[in-house]
């Protein structure tokens, strides 16, 4: 069994009478890659923000490797790397001495900067200008090499993508997937779906602080609600589609829309009995499953 | 409490300050020393005599110089430490780094990239206050530079070693407005308003000082005021209590600076 390496018990923050998150219980594992959702205001960022003791909570509490971390953040952090969200770097300082400024404090070499800097194209001639004279796209690298740099133990981002053109989002991808490799533990953010649909092994979605769901991505797939569209060459029996995994959405001549939960296997079996102009079944998406557990969490 | 020393913290504030603090350190060097050629030039110093009889005796006691003393020309030379102009750029170091450092770093986000390293939050006031230990100690050495300097130039008839402790009373008060706007600033989020707070509790502790000394029927209130710590004509005329100001002073700089760790750890940032 790997080590917990994120743990809140009853994680409350209330901003006055303002709830921020409310008992918060979960655990994240080494050499996870967990993407924690939810839309604007739901409480990602304070939920990081309380992992990295930048709040403190209301109430409950935040372990980091077995370690409270109010007690002990100061060490704990030795282990982190942290892309903040709204990333804001000293502007004074060119980039060079913003990455040494910001190994400075916890004494460990910046093994990967060289590796990162050139993977994520900021050349010496970047690096010796202010950071006031980078685009948006250069501060967000900085900030991402600075957090990776020393090649932490648990990277904590904050919607780490924002501002990153295609080219080095999938740069960053593609380090996350390496880094998990390697047992690194990775906590990020983000309202981009695809891009959790895409790296993440494990997720969260938040709504109004607290968890509507937290499982492993396969396990979230299968629950979700996914549209089939089907176009038959012949009149069919809407009746022959009495299935319990399949809901019909509409019906207009030889075109059916349904919903489909759970195996697909019944339901091609059925469909194979007759002749199939068209059929659309797209890949399902985060966005899907989203409007799932949101629509579940009205009812 | 924990405090180890990160140099990289303090190699930064020099890095954006350390061109503030030479301006300001040339500018107090050349302010005293002006000062001292102004007032010893005798053109300029019975011009200054004869403006001074002409003044109400209140508004003399008020800038601590009484007219016709021994001592007139030492003490109108003290009135450079409270010299409008210098108590402005005093007030600029001890105020303007907490504000910038705690508020600022908090309302420009960059507070969340130095406290996710590895750093106590004691760190923070503690770094700040030993910056302010060495600025004001540079530019107070700067303006006792600018009299001493005087003095030997000009060969002043000047008590310099009461000079001296009239630089140690301006040190230790200059470190208390600091310690006090460490503290202010720890409860404030935006810079502005941390400047304002400060600039605004020292403006009224200064106009509360002038009202009180201004007003003779309101003199016994002068023990309360906290202007009244840092009265440098007056110290060299042995006026006011040296060790009783050193010890009061004492006291409000570490309980400030105390309070200033102890909001600074429970605060959200």
């Amino acid at each position: 069994m790997t080590q917990v390496v994120i743990e809140t018990k009853q994680l409350t923050k209330y901003y006055g009478s303002v709830r921020g998150v409310e008992n918060l219980n979960f655990e994240i594992r080494q050499g996870e890659l967990f993407g924690f959702l939810g839309p604007n205001g739901a409480g990602k960022s304070t939920t990081i923000r309380l992992l990295l003791n930048l709040l403190k909570p209301s109430s409950g509490q935040a372990f980091l490797f077995g370690k409270e971390v109010q007690k002990n953040y100061h060490q704990l952090f030795k282990r982190i790397g942290n892309v903040p969200g709204e990333l804001k770097l000293y502007e004074e300082l060119t980039g060079n001495q913003f990455l040494q400024y910001m190994n400075s404090f916890n004494g460990k070499k910046p093994l990967l900067r060289d590796e990162l800097l050139h993977a994520f194209q900021l050349t010496d001639q970047d690096l010796g200008k202010k950071i006031k004279q980078y685009s948006r796209g250069m501060k967000q690298k900085l900030g991402i090499i600075q957090a990776m740099q020393e090649k932490p133990d648990l990277l904590i981002m904050d919607e780490p993508s924002v501002g990153l053109d295609p080219l080095n989002r999938n740069v960053l991808y593609d380090y996350l997937l390496r880094f998990k490799k390697d047992g690194m533990t990775i906590f990020f953010s983000s309202h981009n779906l695809a891009e959790v649909e895409k790296i993440s092994d494990h997720v969260g979605l938040v709504k109004d602080g607290k968890f509507i769901a937290l499982e492993p991505i396969v396990e979230l797939k299968k629950k979700m609600v996914r549209r089939m569209e089907i176009e038959f060459f012949d009149n069919v029996n809407p009746e022959s589609f009495n299935l319990p995994s399949l809901t019909l959405v509409s019906h207009r001549e030889k075109h059916f829309v349904f919903n489909i939960q759970g195996e697909i296997d019944p339901i091609l079996k059925v469909i194979a009995k007759y002749k199939v102009k068209n059929l659309v079944f797209p890949e399902p998406s985060l966005e899907d499953m989203f409007m799932t557990f949101y629509q579940k969490e009205k009812q | 409490m924990t405090i180890s020393i990160k140099y990289s913290y303090l190699k930064k504030i020099w890095h954006d300050q350390k061109f503030i603090l030479l301006g300001l350190t040339v500018f107090s060097f050349l302010f005293e020393f002006a000062f001292a050629w102004l007032l010893f030039e005798a053109d300029f110093k019975s011009f200054f005599e004869s403006v001074a009889h002409m003044l109400p005796p209140s508004l003399m006691n008020f800038i601590g110089v009484t007219v016709g003393g021994g001592y007139y020309g030492s003490q109108m030379l003290a009135f450079g430490y409270s010299h409008p102009l210098i108590l402005i750029s005093l007030f600029l170091i001890p105020i303007g780094i907490p504000a910038r450092y705690i508020s600022g770093e908090i309302e420009h986000k960059t507070m969340d990239l130095l406290m996710a390293r590895s750093i106590h939050r004691n760190v923070i006031p503690t770094h700040l206050f030993l910056y302010l230990v060495f600025a004001l100690s540079v530019q107070v050495t700067a303006l006792l530079a600018g009299t001493y300097m005087g003095y030997l130039i000009f060969s002043l008839e000047i008590d310099i070693q009461g000079y001296m402790k009239v630089a140690a009373i301006t040190y230790l008060f200059f470190l208390s407005v600091g310690s006090i706007s460490l503290a202010i600033s720890t409860f404030q989020s935006e810079r502005g308003k941390a400047i304002a707070k400060s600039v605004s509790l020292f403006v009224f502790l200064y106009f509360y000082d002038t009202i009180i000394r201004l007003n003779q029927s309101l003199e016994h209130l002068t023990a309360y005021s906290y202007f009244n710590l840092f009265q440098p004509g007056k110290l060299l005329k042995g006026q006011v209590d040296f060790a009783g100001g050193i010890l009061i002073l004492g006291i409000i700089i570490p309980v400030f600076l105390y309070l200033a760790v102890l909001r600074f750890n429970k605060r959200d940032l």
